[in-house]
């Protein structure tokens, strides 16, 4: 038996249903809400009850086609890309700095912050379009949002 | 009708609304275009714009996006074969020959004018099934709204690729699972919320969108940009000409009207969508032609062209009658436009055609607009928008997720946002490098709310019992028809089974 991507799929998608299952249980009920046809639990344990079926039923029937088909096995190499998946988790995490740097540095400081650390991760190192691609957009988009649709931008609180 | 499409027309022309429906067509082109972004992901960076004008302009505008996406997918089908758009992978086996042959510029031409007719006479269906259907809808309770929500929520997984039907009721249930987050409405009861306050208000849908489509696109182009086409560039410096012969015309007119009046009525389907159209027009097309003709298909032949551009546009349009008259998507695109209706408080559904005419009837004719805009503007303009394609991708990556992130935090002012997606975009990568799909997750999302308040209805209205399921003829025919549709998919995996035991059985013996 191989772990394919369907297994591995269905048997996460099988434990999360589990602890949705059981966290629904814990949803808190008003006094006599147990006695009606429908809560607020209702719902929630409907969903569980069919997820659980239908992943349980995707890993059964995975087992089933990988025992029917074990004869034309074929493994599946896959390159995997270091550098494109460090960049990818690098912007994961810039983009969890920038909801900190947000309310902190002000939109226009972590934007434009935001913008260049971006673009250095995907590989541009040319100083004159890191400053042209981030500080024109960033003051364009500031000056539409509060000069133009009256919307209001953080000024952040490191400054004021 | 009469005086709905004066309304209609009185808005869709305003010089506003038409500027808007110009700019999402050359938006949803432009975003159309780069493969890997759909037209969820573009109407999902439009949305932030829309809060600031009124509902109409605001689904002028995403309309106008919509088509300008499709429009742009298959572009950069035909000039790079990379479609940007599912719904333009068919348009891809015909067009990338032609523009190898040195006729992108036909293909360019013939597929926008195929667009345009299947759009132009898929709107004309709509404005007649559209408020025919709103008034059959209005005696609709909330048990035959249950029994629908249900059935566009198992359709959309029964009409998925083949061997993806578990996976997408996984992901409607994943979908149904997330709108359970946050207060109830009917009780007030916190659920799923483990004390965050942030989470009272349950996951907005644009976070949702955003994070599950823009973003994760966005991440997924950067690790899946060496597999092909890299070294293609677009050869929009040597499109050929533009123009067709009248044998061509003449050889390519019935198919148009073929794929149309199909592509409509797919789109009407709730679950199938401008893919399946377009698939199916194309199969269709094929299996009509002479033997000789066959031959052309795959190759660049026209019809094989054709088919496909005219199905999706006209599915696009088809999809527009389910969530006008019933408030029910047809697929992951509408799901998210009725998310953005919500938003501005609009309930869409039988009533709508009666409380806001204005947004009813300027979506139909704004269609027409936008057809002629893709048609007339859009296409000399190609070569030029093409050059997007030569745009450096890690600058374009960098704005997409900024643009992303900003558009939701600007709704909800609250940083907790921007950490929620993302986490939502990590769970859509995995999502995604496992095969699931993400329409399903947002037509779950999106209806969950409507399909839990209308069985509570139905439960309160039939004292707790679940008769109205059996009572009531209409609940009755859509659950037998949501059942059937629940069973199609098992059967044609079934039958392939037998026939391959039985390839086995003849090979062994």
């Amino acid at each position: 038996m191989t772990i394919t991507k369907d297994k591995v799929g269905a048997l996460i998608f099988f434990i999360f249903s589990v602890s949705y299952g059981y966290y629904a249980y814990q949803i808190p009920l008003y006094p006599g809400e147990e006695y009606d046809v429908f809560t607020s639990q209702s719902m929630p344990k409907l969903y569980a009850l069919a997820a659980i079926i239908v992943s349980a039923l995707a890993i059964i029937l995975s087992i089933i086609s990988d025992l029917k088909s074990t004869e034309n096995e074929t493994k599946q190499t896959r390159v995997f890309n270091i550098k494109a998946w460090s960049q990818v988790a690098s912007l994961i995490a810039l983009m969890i700095f920038y909801g900190y740097t947000l309310e902190l540095l002000g939109f226009i400081s972590s934007t434009i912050l935001f913008l260049i650390i971006g673009y250095i991760i995907l590989g541009e190192r040319r100083p004159k379009i890191l400053i042209l691609a981030s500080v024109p957009v960033v003051i364009v988009f500031w000056a539409i949002m509060t000069q133009l649709l009256g919307i209001y931008l953080t000024t952040g609180d490191i400054w004021s | 009708m009469g005086e709905g499409l004066l309304i209609g027309l009185e808005t869709a022309f305003s010089t506003q609304n038409i500027l808007f429906v110009i700019f999402g067509c050359f938006v949803g082109t432009f975003i159309g275009m780069l493969p890997g972004l759909g037209p969820i992901t573009a109407i999902a960076l439009m949305i932030p714009i829309t809060y600031g004008i009124d509902p109409s302009s605001g689904m002028i505008l995403m309309a106008g996006v919509y088509y300008g996406a499709i429009f742009g997918g298959s572009t950069s089908s035909i000039l790079i074969n990379a479609p940007g758009v599912a719904g333009t992978v068919a348009t891809s086996f015909d067009g990338y020959p032609m523009a190898c042959k040195g006729q992108a510029g036909k293909a360019l031409a013939l597929a926008a004018y195929s667009s345009f007719s299947g759009g132009t006479i898929a709107a004309i269906f709509l404005l007649v099934a559209a408020p025919a259907l709103s008034k059959v809808s209005l005696s609709f309770q909330s048990p035959d709204y249950f029994a629908l929500l249900f059935l566009g929520l198992t359709a959309v997984a029964a009409f998925s690729s083949k061997g993806n039907f578990l996976k997408s009721i996984m992901m409607t249930l994943f979908g149904l699972m997330l709108s359970t987050v946050g207060t109830d409405q009917a009780s007030g009861v916190e659920r799923f919320t483990f004390g965050q306050i942030d989470l009272l208000d349950g996951i907005s849908f644009l976070l949702i969108a955003m994070s599950m489509f823009a973003l994760s696109e966005a991440l997924m182009s950067i690790v899946s940009k060496d597999d092909k086409n890299e070294n293609n560039p677009p050869t929009s410096s040597n499109m050929g000409s533009l123009k067709l012969t009248k044998t061509e015309i003449k050889e390519v007119a019935p198919t148009v009207a073929r794929s149309s009046v199909l592509g409509f009525f797919v789109g009407v389907l709730p679950g199938a969508g401008a893919t399946i159209a377009s698939f199916l027009a194309y199969g269709l097309e094929r299996n009509l032609a002479s033997a000789k003709e066959k031959l052309k298909f795959g190759k660049g032949s026209l019809r094989g062209l054709a088919a496909p551009e005219t199905a999706n546009n006209a599915a696009c349009s088809g999809s527009f009658v389910p969530l006008l008259t019933l408030g029910i998507p047809g697929s992951g695109t509408t799901a998210v436009m009725l998310g953005a209706l919500m938003a501005y408080g609009i309930q869409p559904g039988p009533r709508l055609f009666i409380d806001n005419p204005e947004v009813f009837w300027s979506v139909i004719v704004s269609m027409y607009v936008g057809n002629i805009v893709l048609l007339f503007i859009n296409l000399p303009l190609i070569p030029y928008i093409a050059k997007a394609l030569d745009l450096p991708k890690q600058l374009l990556t960098v704005l997409i997720l900024f643009f992303s992130l900003i558009g939701v935090y600007l709704v909800s002012f609250n940083a907790f946002d921007i950490f929620m997606m993302a986490g939502f975009a990590i769970i859509a990568i995995g999502l995604r490098l496992l095969n699931f799909s993400m329409s399903p997750l947002i037509l779950g999302f999106i209806l969950g709310g409507m399909l839990e308040q209308n069985l509570r209805r139905s439960m309160t209205l039939y004292d707790g019992s679940v008769s109205f399921l059996w009572e009531r003829p209409i609940t009755l025919t859509i659950l037998v028809l949501t059942v059937l549709v629940l069973l199609m998919p098992l059967f044609s995996s079934l039958k392939k089974s037998k026939k391959t035991d039985d390839v086995r059985e003849v090979s062994e013996i």
